[in-house]
């Protein structure tokens, strides 16, 4: 992490926080919510998501956190302990601080350090050059797209998915990335 | 070999569940391990669901219908309304080989395309379960996301593999049927 945030367990009093936080239009379908709905959610109805990941099953989630809670980075992984899937999500108002790459370098590092991940997946909207480009800076490789995941602006968007494998990691930990 | 996708007697899917879920060769991996279901574990499962108007889940015998055997179950999952669903079907296996599969899955794509008016569907499975997934592409479905070697099952890696249907791609396949729906965004 930098040196100004950190990554904690969700508690119970960072559900409201969390949840005006996510409940900003621009992260629609970019939430890393459970079963989230491609569309505007109350702050309530997003409470009762939050609400399951104080003691998630099967997965994890943290807040970043500054000077205050500046994002969520959640966690899967339903199917196979080997392949996590992580989202990082930051509040708006705190993006191009540096958190989110912080946020996600320490998920991935965790899952390699302390699980036995192989590879962990993760995705970004293809209207989301931002998003796509801060994925494929994280390492890892694409590996396929998921047609129609949901709608904006009038138009179907795809789903473009990554996964860093721990070889991958592995050498650009021994090369000091 | 026809087959017909249908609701039946509570003991019959209980008992073709727990036998598929018991079978290493037609039940997932990891998660879902032991095989230790029993038909009362599969009984609380899908028989103690209460009604209700907001369903996303729903699953079926796969009924065989020269002689009314079950011959494994088809469901899908994660609706999200007129847009997507997760398919999923498992055939024991005295039926591999005989078009079973293909019968009742492509009924409950029907079902999925025609009255849910879903707009894609989805599947998850690994490439170690070669025969599943030529059956899903004959059923239509294509490759999504890959994800190598990332998964352990049967002794040995196999790669992690979601495929997806568009309604369309669906009823090019079936031009006896015409899609009415309106699309607003395409």
């Amino acid at each position: 992490m930098s040196a100004d945030s950190r990554l904690r367990p969700v508690e119970s009093e960072d559900v409201l926080p969390l949840a005006l936080m996510l409940a900003d239009p621009s992260l629609v379908g970019r939430r890393g919510l459970h079963e989230d709905r491609p569309g505007p959610r109350s702050v309530a109805s997003i409470s009762r998501s939050l609400e399951k990941l104080v003691d998630p099953e099967h997965g994890a989630a943290w807040v970043v956190e500054a000077d205050g809670i500046v994002g969520l980075v959640t966690s899967i992984w339903w199917w196979d302990a080997l392949i996590p899937w992580a989202n990082v999500v930051i509040d708006p108002v705190r993006q191009r601080q540096g958190h989110g790459t912080a946020a996600a370098r320490a998920v991935l590092d965790h899952f390699f350090e302390n699980t036995p991940a192989l590879a962990v997946e993760y995705a970004a909207p293809s209207w989301d050059a931002d998003a796509l480009s801060f994925a494929d800076s994280l390492g890892g490789d694409r590996t396929g797209i998921r047609r129609r995941e949901g709608v904006r602006r009038g138009r179907y968007f795809d789903g473009v998915h990554f996964a860093l494998r721990r070889s991958t990691w592995e050498a650009r930990h021994a090369a000091g990335r | 070999m026809s087959s017909s996708v249908s609701g039946r007697c509570e003991r019959t899917i209980c008992r073709c569940s727990s036998r598929l879920r018991n079978d290493l060769a037609t039940q997932a991996w990891s998660r879902t391990l032991p095989p230790d279901y029993t038909v009362e574990m599969m009984r609380r499962r899908y028989w103690d669901r209460d009604f209700s108007y907001r369903r996303d889940d729903g699953i079926f015998v796969i009924e065989v219908k020269d002689t009314a055997e079950a011959a494994g179950t088809a469901s899908y999952s994660e609706v999200i309304d007129r847009m997507e669903a997760a398919w999923g079907i498992a055939v024991d296996q005295r039926f591999w080989g005989s078009g079973v599969a293909h019968d009742a899955g492509d009924a409950l794509l029907r079902f999925l395309f025609e009255e849910l008016g879903l707009r894609v569907v989805r599947l998850y499975t690994q490439t170690e379960n070669e025969r599943a997934v030529a059956a899903f592409r004959k059923l239509g479905f294509r490759e999504a996301v890959r994800v190598p070697l990332a998964i352990f099952k049967g002794g040995r890696h196999a790669d992690n593999l979601s495929m997806d249907i568009l309604r369309e791609e669906w009823y090019a396949i079936h031009p006896h049927l015409e899609d009415r729906m309106i699309d607003p965004f395409r």
